[in-house]
């Protein structure tokens, strides 16, 4: 069983879980993700924020490595990749984003690492998968 | 269109080498193939076709609004009904008012969706993405690896000279069931080489040029050099040794090889079975090489990676 | 701000029951509590109930106040479920304080339930899942361990609190746990065993976790004039606060504390007219071993930063300073997630009136309950004297 994320709840937000779309507050220029609701900083309504589709790099600010006690939606994950790494990434633009790392081992990787964003699948419920947005380390 | 303007690429980190594989089996089923790349618990065609998607469109002139058109070719789409071609476009971000197309059912799937893109009036990204499955005693799975190619087409660059397409029933050389994950293969050598060598020299013998390099459908390492044969001691290329049976990508990836080799012009002959094939004339040259950095697995990584021992079947 | 005096308080055994049910559980509560008043208690002159619970397993969604108040022969009383996470009986009590202040209620009952332990792992980890922010953090993979080890892992970079600091946490509330008869694992753990414990989620192990556990807790709150018909040895409750906070960590301005807490803490601190110094013991939100040292922190009990130094400094032992967590705190006691807060009042109600058996620390007057929903998104804090007022 997984949690329940509607389809159409899942599809409400496909720019930010393809791009990473972020919304930067008219009134302070704060970014936020995702982009709607109040501004985190001046809470200035959401109809403030314009979206803003940022690089998709960014730095580690926390990081943690599940080994087990997943979610139930990510067990066939625990089963190919081992472990799942489980991190906040703070975007160049300054918006934070909650995400996973992939295509490493996420051991290997902690805090003030730079990644880059990619396209993954995020798993399967009734039979829709879902893609979205992980993080892998990068070049730069 | 008439030019292949750029060309990205993709393979998964992941590798595994023919000696692993060959030691879990008591020998190495496929034949010059001797490593391959194997896709992670989170990737499949889909997401392997927008990392090459990105990679041609970074090499570009073109950005994202200039692709009035997107061809997908893959024989593993990760479902069996449900558009994956407006998933990636979506996914990339293209405009709603794209022609979206995805070619699957044989390994020619890839140069079918090169010869739709070409015949547009206007700029195009062709993708090619593969993950092949088979039984992991077969030969068929010892061979299939995973990568993905993409082109964008336009009216400037590599010239597509000509091409030419050919068609002949050879039934059950391989095929994949409905509703099944895996590849099978009727498995009479003799007539799986029949059907790859008269399809392949049915569309070269109607090109007006007898190709000097030909880059075709590589389901392993060495079927591929039967098409020197009909194309008159062309050098033939193929990345199937390193990256295994990359299916519709392949002969797009034969194409990389010979564009490493400084190779022009190459002749891209996509065979699919069933069987048909397309032949695909280009000169000159773009820039390209494979940097992925690889990451060495076990077999048992390996089983489970690909889903072969988890009770569901895992998540492809 | 007006005194609301709390005039008996229990919990349920804390444990895996799988012969027990949410009503069966709550109802042991419920006579404890009504055991603990001194006086007279007549359960029909109950003015109003607020019972907290998520709902675990999915059963009783829906008017799960009544169902455990009727099954207590609370007939027809007013009675409403409270729900933030693990947050819920301690906003319950909060909403009792509330009714009696403003006069609605002269008794009023806060309590919660929870069943944890009688589902399977794949529904269990499901369950566990939804206190955290579910459209994004938690499709990031971070289990409900994941989000504080995120916390920990920005903690332990940014100051110096380390790998054994954690593990005081587990070892000092397993020594308390250890004599609370009512406590889910009540039994000790050396400071090795908690540091060298299988990682659950990095850097947390599995002795930084509290478990999922099974119980309920009940508090009988009066007002001043009820209470003296109820009560000798009266227990005020002199402050409370409670405030909201992101649901995710990602949209938090800190991530190594929760902004909520302080919140929450500076309004009770300030109807109380006390400051953190002041307070003698508290029972704090030990979900994870992270979560009390970052509640030191965001309580005033020490700098921010200071969380390591200070629990190795011994002072929230029983002996020290200020005990933190003399029930064993929800590592040894257990977390059934609805049961938790008005659990803690329980502690602090037995601690100041001389009952609190092996654990009683004597001289403490002054005591502080602080309950956490989820990450933080929601937080009560009461505080609590002894004596009339």
């Amino acid at each position: 069983m997984a949690a329940y994320i509607s389809v159409p709840t899942w599809w409400q937000n496909l720019d930010s879980r393809y791009r990473l779309t972020i919304g930067e507050c008219g009134e302070c220029g704060t970014t936020k993700f995702p982009p709607e609701g109040a501004c985190i900083n001046c809470a200035a309504p959401g109809s403030a924020l314009e979206p803003v589709e940022p690089e998709g790099t960014g730095e580690i600010v926390a990081h943690t490595v599940i080994e087990g006690g997943e979610p139930p939606e990510f067990s066939k994950l625990i089963d190919t990749e081992g472990s799942i790494g489980a991190v906040l990434v703070e975007l160049d633009e300054g918006a934070r984003v909650p995400g996973m790392l992939t295509d490493c081992d996420p051991h290997e990787f902690g805090r003030g690492d730079r990644v880059e964003a990619t396209v993954r699948r995020i798993y399967e419920q009734e039979g829709v998968i879902r893609y979205g947005a992980k993080f892998r380390p990068s070049n730069d | 269109m008439s030019a292949i303007e750029s060309i990205g690429l993709y393979v998964p980190r992941y590798r595994i080498t023919a000696d692993t594989i060959g030691e879990a089996w008591n020998g190495f089923e496929a034949r010059g193939v001797h490593e391959k790349r194997v896709a992670a618990g989170d990737e499949d065609a889909v997401t392997m076709a927008v990392e090459a998607a990105k990679d041609a469109l970074a090499a570009s002139s073109h950005g994202r609004d200039d692709i009035e058109t997107l061809v997908l070719g893959t024989t593993t789409p990760p479902v069996e009904e449900g558009d994956i071609g407006v998933q990636v476009a979506e996914i990339l971000g293209l405009d709603g008012s794209t022609e979206v197309a995805v070619h699957s059912q044989s390994t020619r799937a890839g140069t079918r969706a090169l010869m739709t893109a070409l015949r547009a009036d206007t700029p195009g990204l062709v993708v090619a993405a593969d993950c092949p499955l088979g039984d992991p005693d077969r030969a068929v799975d010892h061979a299939a690896g995973a990568g993905s190619v993409a082109l964008i087409v336009g009216d400037a660059g590599a010239e597509v000279i000509e091409t030419a397409t050919y068609v002949s029933e050879y039934p059950g050389t391989r095929f994949r069931q409905r509703g099944s994950e895996t590849t099978e293969k009727y498995d009479a050598t003799a007539y799986e080489r029949d059907a790859y060598t008269t399809v392949i020299g049915g569309a070269v013998e109607k090109l007006t040029e007898s190709p000097k390099a030909i880059a075709p459908t590589a389901p392993d390492g060495s079927i591929p050099s039967r098409t020197a044969s009909v194309a008159d001691g062309a050098a033939v290329y193929q990345y199937a040794d390193e990256l295994g049976d990359t299916g519709a990508a392949s002969p797009l990836f034969g194409l990389v090889s010979a564009w490493e080799d400084n190779a022009s012009p190459v002749t891209v002959v996509g065979f699919g079975d069933g069987a048909g094939a397309d032949a695909v004339t280009i000169e000159g040259l773009l820039p390209v090489e494979i940097t992925r950095s690889e990451t060495d697995i076990s077999y048992a990584e390996y089983l489970r990676k690909r889903g072969h021992i988890l009770s569901d079947g895992g998540d492809k | 701000m007006q005194n609301v005096y709390v005039v008996g308080a229990a919990q349920s055994e804390f444990g895996a029951f799988p012969d027990e049910s949410y009503r069966s559980l709550f109802s042991s509560a419920f006579e404890n509590a009504v055991e603990s008043v001194d006086k007279n208690f007549d359960r029909t002159e109950v003015d109003e109930a607020f019972i907290g619970t998520l709902g675990v397993g999915g059963r009783q969604l829906g008017l799960s106040g009544p169902a455990v108040t009727e099954y207590v022969g609370l007939n027809g009383t007013p009675s409403t479920r409270v729900e933030n996470a693990c947050a819920a009986s301690g906003v319950a009590l909060r909403q009792a304080v509330t009714s009696i202040r403003a006069g609605v209620s002269d008794i009023a009952v806060a309590g919660g339930v929870e069943i944890m332990t009688d589902m399977s792992g794949e529904q269990t980890r499901y369950w566990l899942g939804v206190s955290g922010e579910t459209e994004w953090e938690r499709m990031a993979g971070t289990t409900f361990a994941g989000v504080y080890a995120q916390m920990a892992s920005a903690h332990m970079d940014e100051y110096d609190t380390t790998r054994e600091h954690l593990s005081r946490v587990a070892a000092k509330n397993h020594g308390n746990g250890s004599k609370n008869p009512h406590a889910h694992l009540g039994f000790n753990c050396s400071l090795e065993d908690a540091m060298e414990a299988a990682t659950i989620a990095d850097p947390l192990n599995l002795y930084d976790c509290c478990p999922t556990s099974d119980g309920a807790s009940v508090a009988i709150l009066a007002s001043r004039e009820t209470a003296e018909e109820l009560t000798d040895s009266p227990v005020r409750i002199t402050g409370s606060g409670q405030a909201s906070g992101t649901v995710g960590l990602f949209q938090r301005p800190t991530i190594t504390g929760i902004p909520a807490t302080t919140k929450a803490a500076e309004q009770a601190y300030e109807e109380a007219d006390v400051e953190a110094k002041d307070i003698d013991f508290a029972e704090v939100h030990d979900c994870f071993s992270i979560a009390e040292l970052m509640a030191y922190e965001d309580l005033g009990f020490c700098e921010k930063g200071e969380a390591g130094p200070y629990i190795a400094s011994g002072a929230t032992e029983p002996d020290g300073e200020r005990p933190v967590n003399l029930s064993g705190g929800l590592k040894s006691k257990g977390h059934p997630i609805g049961a938790t807060g008005t659990g803690q009042c329980a502690e602090v109600f037995k601690q100041l009136r001389g009952e609190a058996g092996d654990r009683q620390v004597d001289g403490l007057e002054l005591g502080l309950t602080h309950n956490v929903g989820g990450s933080g998104g929601a937080v009560a804090v009461h505080i609590y004297e002894e004596g009339w007022a």
